[in-house]
């Protein structure tokens, strides 16, 4: 049974850039359909008639605190994660694992770059609605605004990587991520983000909140003040972790099932 | 000459569904037929030589190491599914250039590459415009083969590769599939056009039900192949006249006539016999023969039982 060694040593492991390259390629076409833009549009025009009727009246205080509260740290994470799952499991579909997860490349590594490349996209997407929010930043007359977006965009960033790397574990996990992202809303970041001890550091959304309110000039939470360096770092700590429970979960599952064979 | 797949008491099962049963069969060199009904699990075994998804029981190597989720085996394999999903909005270049580089190919290596291979499947540069999807369905079994030659497989996976094409194309993909096995390439090939397969196949592997029946694949084999048909069909202008000719020289065994499409289906005697004297015996007949086919071809006779007694 042994033929080992009948045949010649298997080629060098793929250049990882190109893989990366490749991936990337393949990755950045689906940000240019124009179906794409088309979704992205409509989001803006929603996002358009939300700022009208949730900022329209009420100082610029009220305005950031609607940018906040429910932008920042609802309305963004909730796209990012679901774009995010919804993509992964676009990759687990026979039409891509046939022709990309049959060639040469390590699935933790696969996992890794998609996850990079969709997010730089989604990264892109949202600077789209960014720029509509600062659009209405500079209607409502929000002062000190170049340090005001850069603070807020900040905040938009790290969501979306956070959360979207919580959409690709998610959606590595099961065809039905987003109801387990509901599961992990309801209890995370609506249950124990809001009980006032430090287990809320376990609510993404709660850390970034409360930088940004603090950032803002809000007053600090009760439980400690909030440090950049500490809520960036364990905001990115969870994704690190969920990027890497989704490449070790992908590499040891089947990609078919039943119905083909 | 080596086996370069081999499987030792091979199963596979989704819970309680049969994928694979026990099989246990080598595959050498060149181009090798998989033959079955739908079900029989052919994907099923496709999917296990790709890395896909894990033997439930027994042995499966490929260039001599397992294959499951193992990028060394999977770097000189190639595989042309049966589905036609292919991703939305990117155009044949595009597409084949960014699955070279996930392959390991530098981006020009991938773009030169990608070009060669859709010029060798005969897919022309004035469709390279359009996407892949608004493609038609022949011209997506193009891409979906040209996709499988950028890396320089050692063995290819075709799952009805066929499906769609019409005769032509059918045919200039037999002569790439002949080419790369003559370049050492080897192709495992399923299809339900039997006639292809049976024009292409120096081996084959018949799957029933998850299994390969040992009474099957012998029918399939080089020396089944290697026999007479025992059954022809002659479409002539006087059926009447030629059986008689064939009765008084004792080849026939049986026939049956069918006046009004004017055909013969004769049963050998001695098939040797005949086919030796095929020629001079059809022109001293002095009917006039306007198709002559065999019956059934050795694997449909292999795959229907019916036909094969």
């Amino acid at each position: 049974m042994n033929t080992a060694s009948t045949f010649s040593p298997a080629r060098v492991a793929p250049n990882l850039s190109h893989v990366w390259g490749g991936i990337w390629r393949l990755t950045v076409r689906r940000f240019l359909l124009p179906g794409h833009w088309l979704t992205l549009g409509l989001g803006l025009a929603v996002l358009t008639l939300l700022l009208i009727g949730g900022g329209h009246s009420g100082s610029p205080a009220r305005f950031l605190d609607w940018t906040v509260g429910f932008y920042i740290t609802f309305l963004v994470p909730a796209l990012s994660f679901v774009a995010a799952g919804g993509a992964m499991r676009d990759e687990m579909k026979s039409g891509n694992v046939d022709y990309v997860l049959t060639r040469p490349v390590p699935r933790p590594a696969f996992v890794v770059f998609k996850f990079i490349a969709h997010t730089i996209g989604v990264q892109i997407d949202f600077l789209f609605a960014f720029g509509v929010v600062t659009f209405f930043a500079v209607s409502r007359h929000v002062p000190d605004l170049g340090w005001v977006t850069i603070k807020l965009l900040f905040g938009q960033m790290l969501l979306i990587t956070a959360f979207s790397a919580l959409g690709f574990l998610c959606g590595v996990i099961s065809s039905r991520y987003v109801v387990i992202g509901l599961a992990y809303a309801g209890i995370i970041e609506a249950g124990v983000g809001q009980i006032p001890t430090q287990l809320s550091r376990l609510s993404m959304t709660h850390q970034v909140r409360d930088l940004l309110t603090f950032l803002l000039g809000g007053s600090a939470p009760v439980t400690s003040v909030p440090s950049l360096i500490s809520t960036t770092s364990l905001v990115a700590l969870f994704g690190v972790i969920f990027v890497a429970a989704a490449a070790a979960i992908f590499s040891l599952c089947e990609l078919s099932g039943p119905a083909d064979s | 000459m080596s086996a370069i797949v081999q499987a030792e008491n091979l199963s596979r099962f989704y819970g309680m569904i049969l994928g694979l049963n026990n099989v246990s069969f080598a595959i050498r060199p060149g181009i090798t037929g998989i033959v079955g009904p739908n079900g029989a699990g052919k994907t099923t075994l496709f999917r296990l030589l790709l890395g896909q998804i894990r033997p439930s029981s027994g042995e499966l190597t490929v260039f001599g190491e397992r294959p499951w989720n193992n990028p060394a085996v999977q770097a000189r394999l190639a595989y042309c599914p049966e589905s036609e999903v292919m991703p939305a909005g990117l155009r044949p270049l595009e597409w084949l250039s960014g699955l070279g580089m996930i392959s390991g190919l530098s981006a020009p290596e991938a773009d030169t590459r990608a070009r060669a291979a859709l010029e060798r499947v005969k897919l022309g540069a004035e469709h390279w415009r359009k996407r892949v999807t608004a493609y038609s369905k022949g011209m997506k079994q193009r891409v979906k083969l040209a996709q499988c030659l950028l890396h320089e497989p050692k063995l290819i996976i075709l799952d009805e590769p066929m499906n769609g094409l019409d005769p032509m194309g059918r045919e200039d993909i037999a002569v790439i599939l002949r080419q790369l096995a003559s370049d050492g390439v080897s192709v495992l090939i399923s299809s339900h056009i039997l006639h292809d397969l049976e024009a292409l196949c120096a081996d084959f592997i018949l799957l029933r039900w998850g299994r390969i029946p040992r009474s099957l694949n012998e029918a399939a084999s080089a020396d089944a192949r290697a026999r007479w048909p025992e059954a022809t069909t002659f479409r002539c202008d006087a059926p009447e006249k030629l059986a008689h000719f064939l009765f008084e020289r004792e080849l026939l065994r049986g026939c049956d006539i069918t006046p009004e499409t004017g055909t013969l289906h004769a049963r050998w005697r001695d098939p040797e016999k005949f086919f030796s004297l095929y020629h001079s015996l059809l022109l001293e007949s002095g009917v006039r023969i306007f198709e002559v086919q065999s019956t059934a071809s050795f694997l449909e006779k292999a795959i229907d039982p019916t036909l094969h007694s």
